[in-house]
C-alpha cells in the first residue's frame, strides 16, 4: 500500500487522482482560514484500491469546503473515505461526498463515513453524502454522524479528577487519532 | 406490472368537462362550479401566476414530458357526494366494488371519502364521531362549512410558492378531504380516502387539510390507483397538516398508480409542542414519483417521523424521501427509508435534515437501504444535512447492495428454488416498514413482491 499526504493549501484545485493500485491519502487541516478543495479519485483499474483519510480541526471563523469523489469505472475495486473533523469556536464544515458505480462496475465495494465532533456554540456542518450506483452487484454504503462530546466520557473522567476542558481535549485528540 | 389489477377503466360520464388545457377562464368555471368565495379565485388566479413563472425542478426525474396542454383539469363526474354507495352511478359503484372499499369500510374503517376525478362522490362517518364533533369532509365542503379554518391555515404550510407542483395545485385545486378533530379526541379506527383517476389525460388536483386538535389522535389512510393508458395523466396533489399540542397523528399512503401517472406530491407538517406526526409512505406504482413528506418541529418535545417503502420496475423512477426540519429544542425525528429497484426501475432517495441555531438538545437519525435485483436497475442516496446548534446528536447511514449471497445460498440448501427465497428475502427486506401498513395492504404487497420475483434469477 503506497500512502501519501495532500496539501489541502497548495493543491491544484480541483484534484483529480487515478488509482491504478493499492493507494491511502491522507490530507488534513488545522486553523481558522477559509479552504476549499475538491478532490476526485477515479478506480480505473481492476483490482485496485484507494483509502482515503481526512482529519480537520477547525479555529474561530475557519470556514472549511470539502468535496471528495470516488468513482468505480471498472469492475473489483475497493474504497474506503474517512472523515473526521472536530469543529471549535465559530467554525464551519462544508461537506459534500460522493460514491459513484458506474454501469457494469460489479464488485464494488465502497464506504464513507464522516464524523463531526461539535465543540462551539456557533460550529456549523452542512453535510451531502450521496450514493449513485449503476450496478447491482456491489456493496456501497455511507455513515453520517455528528455530536457533542458524549456526557459519560466527561463524566468519567471528571470523576477521575480531569477539569471539564482537559476533558474535552483529551477526547477530540482521542478522535482524531489514526494509527 | 402485468399483475396490476387496478388497471380496469370504466366509459365516462361526466357531468362536467372543462376539456384538455389550462388558463383563466378554465379556473374562474372551476371556481364558479364549486361557488366559491372571491379570496379563494384570487388564491388561485395568483397562484396560477406563480405556477407560469415557475421553472420545472432540473433535478429529481425527468418532468419534460408532461404535456399540459392535453391534460384535463376538472372533470365533473357526478351530481353530488353521496353517502349510500347504491346511490352512486353503476360505473363508480362496481369501480370502487372492484377497489374492496365498501367492503372494507363495513368491516373496519372509522370514516371513507371516495374521489374520483376532481370530486368527492362518496363519504361516510360514524355517527359515535360525529357526535364527538369530528369533522371529516370533502376540501370543497370544509371550505363551505369551515371557510374560517380554511383560510386560516390553506396554503400556511405549504403556500403556492413552495414549487410548480404546488402552484398548479393551489390553482386547480379540487377535492381531498377536510379533517378536524377536537381537543382530546381520539379516532380508535383509522378514517380512509381513496383517489380513482378514470379518464384519460387526467389531471387530479387534490387539497387535504387535517387539523388535530390539542391530545387528538387520528389515523389517515390514503390509497391511490388508475386505469393503464397509452398517455399520461398527472396526479399533483397538497396535504398540510396542523398537529397541536400533544396530538398524534398518522398519515398513512398506499400509492399504486398505474405506470403512465406522473405522481408529484407536496406533503408538510407542522408540529407543536409535545404532538408526534408519523408519516408511513409506500410507493409501488406511477412512472415518476417525486414527494417527499416532511416534518417541521415547530416547539419543544416535537417528534416526526418517516417510513418511506419504494418500489421501481421497468420504466419506473421512485424518488422519494422525507424532511425534517428541527425549529424548536429538544426535538426529535426519525427516518427509515427502503427501496428495491428491479428490471431497469430508478429508486432514489432524496432527503433533508435542518437543525437551526435556537434548536438545541436535537436528535435525529436517517436510514436508507436501497436493494438492487438486477444490473439494469439503478439506486441513488441523495441526503442533505445542515446543522447550525452544537448540542445535537445526528445520525445518518445508507447503504446499497444486491440480495446477500449467503441469506440465497441458506434457503437454497433447505432446499428453497431461488426465485422463491429471493422473494423471502426482499419481503424480510421491506417488512419492517411493510407491518406499519394496515393488514391487508401490508399482505397485498407481499404478494405482489412475490409474485414481482417470480423468474427473476437475481
Amino acid at each position: 500500500m503506497i500512502r501519501r499526504e495532500l496539501d489541502l493549501t497548495e493543491s491544484p484545485n480541483p484534484l483529480k487522482i487515478s488509482v491504478g493500485g493499492k493507494e491511502e491519502y491522507i490530507f488534513s487541516y488545522y486553523g481558522d482560514g477559509i479552504v476549499s478543495q475538491d478532490i476526485q479519485f477515479d478506480l480505473v483499474k481492476a483490482g485496485s484500491e484507494v483509502k482515503v483519510l481526512g482529519l480537520i480541526l477547525g479555529l474561530k471563523d475557519a470556514k472549511i469546503d470539502l468535496n471528495v469523489q470516488v468513482n468505480h469505472l471498472v469492475p473489483n475495486t475497493k474504497c474506503t473515505v474517512l472523515v473526521k473533523a472536530v469543529l471549535k469556536d465559530k467554525s464551519k464544515l462544508d461537506f459534500f461526498g460522493k460514491l459513484f458505480v458506474s454501469k457494469g462496475a460489479h464488485g464494488s465495494d465502497s464506504f464513507l463515513d464522516q464524523r463531526t465532533l461539535l465543540l462551539g456554540d456557533g460550529v456549523g456542518v452542512d453535510s451531502t453524502p450521496q450514493l449513485e450506483i449503476l450496478a447491482n452487484n456491489v456493496k456501497c454504503s455511507h455513515k453520517v454522524s455528528m455530536s457533542k462530546p458524549s456526557v459519560d466520557e466527561i463524566f468519567y473522567m471528571s470523576s477521575r479528577g480531569l477539569f471539564r476542558d482537559n476533558a474535552v481535549e483529551l477526547i477530540s485528540k482521542g478522535f482524531l487519532a489514526y494509527e | 406490472m402485468e399483475d396490476y389489477k387496478y388497471g380496469f377503466s370504466e366509459p365516462e360520464k361526466n357531468l362536467v368537462d372543462l376539456g384538455p388545457g389550462l388558463n383563466e377562464d378554465v379556473i374562474r368555471r372551476i371556481s364558479a362550479i364549486k361557488e366559491e368565495p372571491s379570496w379563494m379565485l384570487e388564491k388561485r388566479l395568483s397562484a396560477y401566476k406563480i405556477f407560469l413563472a415557475k421553472k420545472i425542478p432540473d433535478w429529481g426525474g425527468d418532468l419534460s414530458r408532461i404535456d399540459y396542454d392535453k391534460i384535463r383539469y376538472y372533470i365533473k363526474p357526478s351530481e353530488k357526494e353521496e353517502n349510500l354507495w347504491d346511490n352512486l352511478p353503476r360505473e363508480i359503484k362496481e369501480t370502487y366494488d372492484k377497489i374492496g372499499i365498501p367492503e372494507a369500510e363495513k368491516k373496519y374503517l372509522a370514516g371513507v371519502k371516495a374521489q374520483y376525478e376532481s370530486e368527492v362522490i362518496y363519504g361516510s362517518l360514524l355517527e359515535d364521531l360525529k357526535k364527538r364533533g369530528v369533522v371529516f369532509l370533502g376540501m370543497d365542503e370544509g371550505l363551505k362549512k369551515y371557510p374560517d379554518l380554511v383560510l386560516e391555515y390553506f396554503g400556511k404550510l405549504v403556500p403556492a410558492s413552495d414549487n410548480k407542483f404546488a402552484a398548479l395545485n393551489t390553482a386547480v385545486w379540487s377535492g381531498g378531504s377536510f379533517i378536524y378533530v377536537p381537543r382530546n379526541v381520539k379516532i380508535e379506527l383509522p378514517l380512509q380516502a381513496y383517489f380513482r383517476i378514470n379518464a384519460k389525460n387526467m389531471g387530479q388536483f387534490e387539497r387535504t387539510l387535517i387539523i388535530a386538535d390539542e391530545g387528538s389522535f387520528v389515523s389517515y389512510v390514503e390509497g391511490c390507483t388508475a386505469p393503464v393508458y397509452s398517455t399520461d395523466s398527472l396526479h399533483a396533489a397538497v396535504v398540510e397538516i396542523i398537529v397541536k399540542r400533544g396530538a398524534r397523528v398518522r398519515y398513512t399512503t398506499i400509492q399504486n398508480w398505474s405506470k403512465n401517472v406522473y405522481n408529484l406530491v407536496t406533503k408538510r407538517a407542522f408540529v407543536y409542542g409535545e404532538g408526534t406526526m408519523e408519516w408511513v409512505d409506500g410507493n409501488i406504482g406511477s412512472k415518476l414519483t417525486m414527494k417527499y413528506p416532511s416534518v417541521y418541529l415547530m416547539e419543544p418535545y416535537a417528534k416526526g417521523s418517516v417510513l418511506s417503502l419504494a418500489y421501481a420496475g421497468a420504466g419506473q423512477h421512485q424518488d422519494a424521501g422525507a424532511k425534517a426540519v428541527h425549529l424548536a429544542p429538544n426535538t426529535s425525528s426519525q427516518i427509515i427509508s427502503k427501496s428495491v429497484s428491479k428490471d431497469g426501475g430508478r429508486t432514489s432517495y432524496r432527503g433533508l435534515l435542518k437543525i437551526v441555531e435556537s434548536a438545541s438538545n436535537c436528535k435525529s437519525n436517517v436510514v436508507c437501504d436501497a436493494l438492487i435485483l438486477d444490473e439494469k436497475s439503478r439506486s441513488d442516496t441523495y441526503p442533505y444535512m445542515k446543522v447550525d446548534n452544537e448540542d445535537v446528536s445526528v445520525g445518518h447511514e445508507a447503504s446499497v447492495g444486491k440480495v446477500g449471497e449467503d441469506q440465497l445460498f441458506y434457503l437454497k440448501s433447505r432446499g428453497v428454488p431461488e426465485s422463491e427465497a429471493i422473494g423471502m428475502i426482499v419481503n424480510g427486506f421491506i417488512e419492517p416498514i411493510a407491518k406499519e401498513f394496515p393488514m391487508e395492504y401490508a399482505l397485498e404487497l407481499n404478494k405482489l413482491i412475490s409474485l414481482e420475483m417470480e423468474g427473476s434469477m437475481g
